[in-house]
């Protein structure tokens, strides 16, 4: 009996066990409120469905992602392949000199790796940067090779110069403005020992959270798109995205694909942007499985303005609309959970704008009542959204995220049109 | 690698059970926890847990349980003593209440009566029927024990539900609600009215039997031109747009669909059968402002879609229990009064039971003298029936003398002013009874059937009625009547009887009463100082 009291009291002490709790708790509310929902609008079965599915989808992630525990990186914990850091950039003087002499600190044997600079037309001292860096990295003995192209090819034809450069096994692409955590190669490739990856993600953390509102709630959007949504679908090894600021790629299958990635082009306009998704998506469609590695870190700058923000945002829903629709032809041929999810991932947020505009501004408006039990409902999403990060962080910045979700659902919705619309349009939008 | 993919299984399902359970616990008390009162806690929950615990008790003597029950101060077991020669009902009663509140409105009852007057019934041995077993007595096709009792709610509100039904669980008792299928079937029940989901919930608990109330008829509508409005049951309808009365056609069809939606509604929304009907307001016909051939054919039109049908009566007024004894399809309901503690119930339902004979009375306890018409009280001397300012006289029934048929009926009174005093027997309604009709003239027998007066015998005579202490009876057998007097002419009794074997057979039971009359207003009144009645075999 005292035992149990004790164990008991131990249980509750531990603020993780007790962070579940409420996060459990919320769940339930949410759950709660759909069911009231539901009930109350049988005439409006399609908001209902969508308020039900909207939940589901995203607590599934969640409910998924725990259950992503990759058998090959255990395995291959004594598997070294040779890799190749691939760091395409244009005008990135501030950062350029860091992120490759983090790269070069790198914990892995010095002659299996080597790295890969493209300086893509910079019309800033980039290059000199570059060099310096290749410098300094020698001197402990790694190699760098620095390309210099004085006309600007775009950072498709950047990433696949670095491929064709590389005499390595996998390829492993960092962003300019991104630093990499010593033990990055070590805890990516081991990955690589099953055959049929193609891919696999790092995870990305916002390198300059601290700035300011927007960057706090960037942190904690960074922090569960990675850590749930990534590996929600890395279970299913159908990692949709692995990005740009840190993925592994095999050289060996993306030369397969390299051609028609490099001279892909949609709407009869050749693709510029989105460059890392649409990779993943042609290794995907050819058979091959792309994998998530929580354990392999790199720190990325995000934008620190709205306005830039919101730029990025554009080209990433505008990708995501092309992206999506191509994955959208074979996705059904992956596993059933994966497949519904992904479906699902597509249609949900294309009628969102539908939902927000019925359900707070049409509903006030034709019944003059305030829906407080949506907003209750959104309010709580939002805040198990935030709980999620604190639960793993241990973070205060966990009520940018609660502000995030929300100015997600209210505003960030409304892009998905505009990119649609603006599909054509090839403008990468400077970053 | 695979036990730890096995663990977090295991964990996930646990917690998708956890929320699963605690979602379904929700689901099923939604409405509860929706219309949850902290106070039914107190007056509802807690008695009724303490109920239950006696009743277990009771079923197992369990120690524990004994334990629990020393904070139990509401000890309320059925006393199952069998009042009268009868272990059988002879009649039967049929409680009506609407809501069970919170603050007093004056019509519906507070929740702490309503509880004491549960508890109350059952302490005294009333116990609960279901509709089926009070249809079947009601058809002489089944003995109840006596102290059954049918109990129905009106109108299908929330709070005729949520506090009663944890009473009705702890009691054992089960109860009829009528509802109105326009709010309670049609999702439109709103905060007020029970909805599909809880008359379900209802229906699967065993504890309530849903019926029809109606579906349009509980709204007042316009029935004349200039505005008036009435009862959608009993009144012509004023239609606008035709700038005219409803048709006698017209007003057939829209009952005649009222009454068979009303029964669909319910018995496709909620798969069980329905098989009465009470009318809204207590109205079927019988109030009409516009047409009053209404009640025939609501009749009617009631008989051809419903085994029976409901109506309320105020307890005090007419015979308030239900009597197999002519296939009653109207049944009477007694509506409780807000102002009733559970003693009055009680009393009310205790002295209008069937009574048996011989019956003695003198007045000392109120045993069920009901005035139909005047005024009635009662004083040191016994009962004394007057008229009032604007009626030339007044009439007492006995309560639960329904049934009686073959009886000889005497009474001692007192005859103050006024022409003309009855002794009354087979007393069914107003419309149905023989008399005695005394007067300083002559005695006469009437007999009254359907409303008709007939008399059907008459001896002239010089009794000087006015002052005297009288003797004066009634007795009746099969198609036979007499009427006495005890003559006090000249300070010499003489007995003055009076007989006719042409009693119509359809009168052949029904109660006792009194009547007295004169032609001016307000100059009647007479003393009853005793009753007594014995049975003719």
């Amino acid at each position: 009996m005292v035992y149990l009291f004790r164990k008991t009291s131990t249980f509750v002490k531990n603020r993780q066990i007790n962070s579940w709790l409420i996060f459990f708790l919320l769940v339930y509310i949410i759950f709660v409120i759909k069911l009231i929902t539901i009930q109350e609008i049988n005439n409006s079965v399609f908001f209902a469905v969508y308020s039900l599915a909207v939940s589901f989808y995203i607590l599934s992630r969640f409910a998924i992602a725990y259950f992503y525990e990759p058998e090959s990186a255990k395995f291959g914990k004594n598997y070294q392949p040779s890799v190749s850091f691939a760091v395409p950039s244009k005008n990135e003087e501030k950062n350029i000199r860091e992120t490759i002499l983090k790269i070069a600190q790198t914990d892995y044997p010095k002659d299996k790796f080597d790295i890969i600079a493209v300086n893509d037309g910079s019309t800033d001292n980039t290059l000199g940067e570059m060099r310096k860096a290749k410098k300094i990295a020698m001197g402990g003995g790694v190699k760098v090779e620095v390309v210099d192209w004085k006309v600007n090819k775009g950072k498709r034809e950047g990433m696949a110069e670095c491929v064709r450069k590389s005499k390595n096994e996998i390829i492993i692409f960092i962003d300019s403005d991104s630093f990499v955590e010593p033990d990055l190669a070590k805890e990516i490739v081991k990955y690589f020992i099953d055959s049929k990856i193609a891919a696999v993600a790092g995870h990305g953390y916002v390198a300059n959270a601290d700035t300011n509102t927007l960057t706090k709630m960037q942190d904690v959007r960074y922090f569960v798109a990675f850590k749930a949504y990534k590996s929600a679908e890395a279970l299913f090894g159908t990692v949709t995205c692995c990005s740009g600021c840190c993925s592994a790629y095999r050289k060996k299958y993306v030369l397969e694909v390299m051609d028609a990635w490099l001279y892909q082009s949609f709407l009869g306009v050749r693709c510029t942007y989105g460059d890392d998704r649409s990779l993943t998506n042609f290794l995907l469609l050819k058979g091959y499985k792309s994998l998530f590695a929580p354990e392999a870190k790199a720190y990325t700058f995000v934008p620190d303005t709205f306005k830039k923000f919101m730029r990025q945002q554009l080209r990433w829903k505008k990708s995501w609309v092309r992206e999506s629709l191509k994955a959208g032809l074979f996705m059904w041929k992956k596993n059933p959970i994966m497949s519904i999810s992904f479906y699902l991932g597509v249609i949900l947020p294309l009628f969102a704008p539908v939902i927000i505009v019925r359900a707070l501004i049409w509903y006030p408006y034709a019944t003059g009542k305030t829906p407080w039990f949506y907003l209750l409902g959104l309010l709580l999403m939002a805040i198990v959204y935030g709980l999620y990060y604190f639960i793993y962080t241990k973070d205060k910045k966990w009520v940018y995220g609660v502000l995030f979700a929300v100015f997600y659902t209210i505003i960030l919705i409304w892009q998905l049109p505009w990119a649609i619309l603006n599909l054509r349009d090839p403008k990468w939008g400077t970053r | 690698m695979k036990s730890i993919f096995l663990k977090k299984i295991l964990v996930m399902s646990a917690i998708l059970g956890i929320q699963g359970f605690f979602l379904y616990a929700f689901y099923i008390n939604e409405g509860l926890i929706f219309n949850f009162k902290t106070s039914y806690l107190t007056k509802v929950y807690l008695p009724s847990y303490i109920q239950s615990l006696n009743n277990l008790k009771l079923k197992t003597g369990n120690y524990l349980v004994s334990v629990a029950s020393v904070f139990n101060f509401n000890t309320v077991y059925s006393e199952n003593i069998f009042s009268g020669d009868s272990q059988y009902a002879k009649s039967i009663p049929v409680l009506l209440y609407h809501g069970i509140i919170e603050n007093a409105d004056g019509s519906n009852i507070l929740l702490e009566d309503f509880k004491d007057q549960m508890f109350a019934l059952k302490k005294a041995g009333w116990e609960t029927i279901t509709l089926d077993d009070f249809y079947a007595f009601m058809r002489d096709k089944k003995e109840l024990p006596d102290k059954s009792f049918l109990l129905t709610f009106d109108d299908g509100r929330k709070d005729s539900y949520y506090p009663v039904d944890p009473i009705l669980n702890a009691l054992d008792y089960n109860a009829v609600i009528f509802v109105i299928t326009k709010y309670s079937l049609e999702d439109k029940s709103g905060n007020f009215y029970l909805s599909k989901k809880e008359l379900k919930q209802m229906a699967k608990s065993g504890r309530w039997e849903i019926e029809a109330h109606t579906r349009e008829g509980h709204d007042i509508y316009k029935i004349s031109q200039d505005g008036k409005q009435g009862h959608y049951y009993s009144n012509k309808l004023w239609l606008d747009d035709k700038n005219r009365l409803e048709t006698e056609e017209e007003f057939v069809n829209r009952i005649k669909s009222d009454f068979i939606s009303a029964k669909s509604d319910i018995e496709q929304g909620l798969g069980v059968e329905v098989i009465s009907f009470a009318f809204p307001f207590g109205d079927f016909g019988q109030d009409s402002v516009n047409f009053p051939e209404a009640e025939p054919i609501i009749s009617d039109l009631a008989k051809s879609i419903y085994s029976t049908a409901f109506y309320q009566v105020w307890p005090g007024k007419d015979f308030s229990f239900n009597y197999p004894k002519e296939n009653q399809f109207l049944i009477k309901r007694i509506e409780v009064r807000s102002y009733w503690s559970s003693d009055n119930l009680l009393k009310v339902l205790d002295t209008a039971k069937a009574k048996s004979l011989p019956y003695f009375d003198n007045f000392g306890d109120y045993n069920g003298w009901v005035k139909k018409w005047g005024r009635i009280l009662f004083d040191d001397n016994g009962l004394k029936i007057m008229s009032l300012e604007d009626s030339t006289g007044a009439v007492t029934i006995l309560e639960g003398s329904y049934d009686w048929s073959n009886y000889l009926f005497n009474s001692k009174i007192y005859f103050n002013k006024g022409e003309t005093f009855s002794i009354l027997g087979r007393f069914l309604n107003d419309d149905n009874f023989v008399a005695c009709v005394f007067s300083n003239k002559s005695i006469k027998i009437e007999q009254v059937l359907n409303g008709n007066k007939k008399i059907i015998a008459e001896q002239q005579g010089d009794f000087q009625l006015i002052g005297g202490v009288y003797n004066a009876g009634i007795a009746l057998k099969g198609g036979a009547v007499n009427c006495y007097l005890d003559n006090y002419l000249d300070n010499e009794i003489t007995i003055t009887s009076l007989g006719s074997y042409n009693l119509d057979p359809l009168l052949d039971f029904g109660g006792i009463g009194f009547k007295i009359w004169d032609p001016q207003f307000n100059n009647s009144e007479m003393i009853i100082k005793e009753v007594s009645i014995k049975e003719i075999k």
